[in-house]
């Protein structure tokens, strides 16, 4: 019961018109850059980050939460309607949806994913409104070399599941812990790595960090390549009523897929994009017509639909309730969170627990709004699919310049993100990933602050982190999962990409 | 480069080698902050055990590659890269000299022409739009400090 009543708190507070506006433009924002193919959330949200500086906390996250599950509502739109995925989460929808609109169902493969991903979400969200305190409470009696083994676990869980090498990830995850030893060490004192420039006492800032890694290396491997065509069809109200049959057949797969996602969501690593694989993989598996998979039918659709917007929901239980992110998007909430002053850890839920409750309701009303967004407007993303992407860069370009420019009215930040794209092109060029070196740069500090505590308390002594028996079960697991991913998470992540 | 054996010419060890000297870098740097004993960590402890971890890891990266066929690195956009680069150095060079709108209206256009089908004509319309709908939502909207053309 306790639960409803913070619900209602959080619901009180989310409805003020601030949150309610700033929800808005969030789940407006995130759809907009699901729908276009080359613009995705991560994107979306760096760019948005120096634009919450002047908000306060809770209108920020509202926001910038928004633009995440957002995009996995637009990521579909483009799925079904250019087969050409919008996000990398709804890839594995253009199987089945495409074949829907080349069958001339696009209206009503888009009202379904839209109720799908819409029921999806709902369950998340009340998976997550459940579960995190429960985590929560018990993650209180972590200490500091709990803490630092469960960050080790969730790095190393981040690089296992990347495309290629698990060894060049975790090269990305340490390069990224290296660069977040720059600026003033917090115990010392000491300038470390600022070159005597005042410019780096503060470290390097997140915003800065995924910018360049992400947005402007992003842009730059974009332009030129030979883009899509519109759509072809277009798409009327009228049609999108769903048959008696559609909707029995989605009954099952949408419970399935929601529950399946909301799992692999609160996982570390195993993201929106896993959890929408697997729930297809798992339908086809519960089907009995295999077959008929990836010819246009709705349960190739609805359940992984419903278990990326379920995932994208249960992806903010680490998060919030631990503070270690799952995925380089939810790192960067993490960042968003630490900029506006609030400790990420397990005590976000007892010492802003208005903030956290707010935020829950929120996701369940920017789901609402999503559905508004997604169902009678959803004519207007279609006709955004024919913007060419080269009126699009240039307005990233600008934002990522202006935005840099913004944190501290310093040109030298510009010229650090130039930097930082470099090193992001670079690794691009060499295909290393680069969301493990942003999960490194923002756990970083906080697995030193952690490292040197437990060693401190343990008078020296490396051996505390498999003595603690928290801390000795994570690092098993880490084992574990290592030696899995070695082997077996290989031919997994090769089957992803076939996209089998 | 054209000279080097072809697998260090690999996609692989390039990224090896380039973890690697990160590494390095870092861990040289971090010895002259003292490293410290366990019982009492330096400022530079941290780094330089990260950055150990990280020449190891490169390494290993290096190692493999080795062993397997070599596979060439993708080749660089040449015209983007050096379209947007230049943008993003203007746009760094003007902005605190000229104001908000001259420094996206130039960053706007120079990066549009990074794109070989954009006409200059179009370039320069985008630019201003940009720029005016930039200033109304940094300045006007989130009250941010920034001049919209200096000295005015």
């Amino acid at each position: 019961m306790e639960i409803l009543a913070n619900l209602g708190s959080g619901f009180v507070q989310a409805l003020t018109l601030t949150n309610l506006f700033y929800c808005f433009i969030g789940v407006t924002v995130g759809t907009f850059v699901g729908v276009l193919p080359g613009i995705g959330s991560m994107i979306a949200i760096s760019l948005l980050l120096p634009m919450t500086f002047y908000l306060p906390a809770d209108a920020a996250l509202v926001m910038l939460a928004g633009i995440y599950y957002g995009g996995e509502y637009g990521g579909s739109i483009a799925s079904i309607m250019i087969n050409l995925p919008g996000s990398a989460s709804s890839a594995v929808t253009t199987l089945d949806g495409y074949q829907m609109t080349l069958k001339g169902r696009s209206a009503q493969a888009l009202f379904l994913t839209a109720i799908a991903s819409f029921i999806g979400g709902s369950i998340g969200i009340v998976i997550l409104a459940v579960f995190s305190p429960l985590l929560a409470d018990l993650s209180l009696r972590f200490g500091p070399a709990d803490y630092f083994s469960v960050m080790v676990l969730g790095l190393i869980a981040a690089t296992c599941i990347t495309q290629g090498s698990v060894v060049k990830s975790c090269g990305a995850v340490v390069v990224g812990v290296l660069l977040g030893t720059v600026g003033t060490d917090v115990n010392t004192g000491i300038q470390r790595f600022t070159f005597g420039s005042f410019d780096l006492y503060d470290g390097i800032s997140v915003v800065i960090i995924a910018m360049g890694l992400f947005g402007l290396p992003e842009i730059i491997a974009n332009i030129g390549q030979p883009r899509h065509g519109p759509a072809k069809t277009s798409v009327r109200l009228r049609d999108m009523r769903p048959t008696r049959e559609d909707v029995r057949q989605s009954a099952g797969p949408v419970a399935r897929g929601g529950l399946l996602g909301s799992l692999l969501g609160a996982l570390p690593a195993t993201g929106p994009t896993i959890a929408a694989f697997l729930a297809y993989a798992l339908e086809k598996r519960v089907s009995r017509h295999p077959e008929r998979f990836g010819t246009g039918i709705v349960e190739g659709v609805t359940g992984p639909e419903a278990a990326n917007n379920a995932a994208a929901q249960t992806a903010f239980i680490p998060t919030l309730t631990l503070g270690i992110p799952g995925s380089a998007t939810m790192a960067l909430i993490l960042g968003a969170l630490m900029i506006h002053g609030i400790p990420p850890g397990p005590r976000l839920m007892t010492e802003h627990a208005d903030l956290f409750w707010a935020l829950v309701a929120s996701f369940w009303i920017g789901n609402l709004l999503l559905l508004v967004l997604n169902i009678p407007l959803v004519g207007v993303w279609i006709k955004l699919l024919s913007i060419p992407y080269r009126f699009l860069f240039p307005a990233v370009v600008c934002l990522t310049c202006v935005g840099v420019y913004s944190l501290k009215l310093s040109s030298f930040d510009v010229f650090m993100v130039l930097g930082i794209c470099g090193l992001g092109y670079a690794m691009r060029l060499l295909q290393i990933d680069a969301a493990p070196l942003l999960m490194g740069l923002i756990l970083g500090p906080m697995m030193e602050e952690y490292f040197r505590r437990a060693v401190l308390l343990s008078m020296g002594d490396l051996t505390v982190f498999l003595t603690e028996p928290i801390s000795a079960g994570v690092i098993l697991t880490t084992v574990v999962l290592l030696i899995w991913s070695a082997t077996k998470g290989k031919q997994l992540a090769r089957k992803l990409e076939q996209g089998d | 480069m054209a000279d080097l054996p072809e697998k260090f010419r690999s996609r692989d060890s390039v990224a090896g080698l380039g973890i690697a000297a990160i590494g390095g870098v870092f861990a040289l740097g971090a010895l002259r902050f003292g490293t410290g004993t366990l019982t009492e960590m330096g400022a530079g402890f941290f780094p330089f055990a990260a950055g150990l971890i990280a020449i190891l890891l490169g390494f290993a990266v290096f190692v493999s590659a080795w062993r397997k066929p070599p596979v060439p690195i993708t080749r660089p956009a040449v015209r983007a890269v050096l379209f947007v680069t230049a943008s993003v150095v203007v746009f760094a060079l003007t902005i605190d000299r000229l104001g908000l709108l001259p420094a996206i209206v130039l960053c706007g256009i120079i990066s549009a022409l990074a794109d070989r089908s954009t006409r200059l004509h179009e370039a320069a319309l985008l630019a201003v739009s940009l720029a005016i709908g930039i200033w109304l939502v940094f300045v006007q909207l989130l009250g941010m400090p920034i001049p919209a053309v200096a000295g005015v």
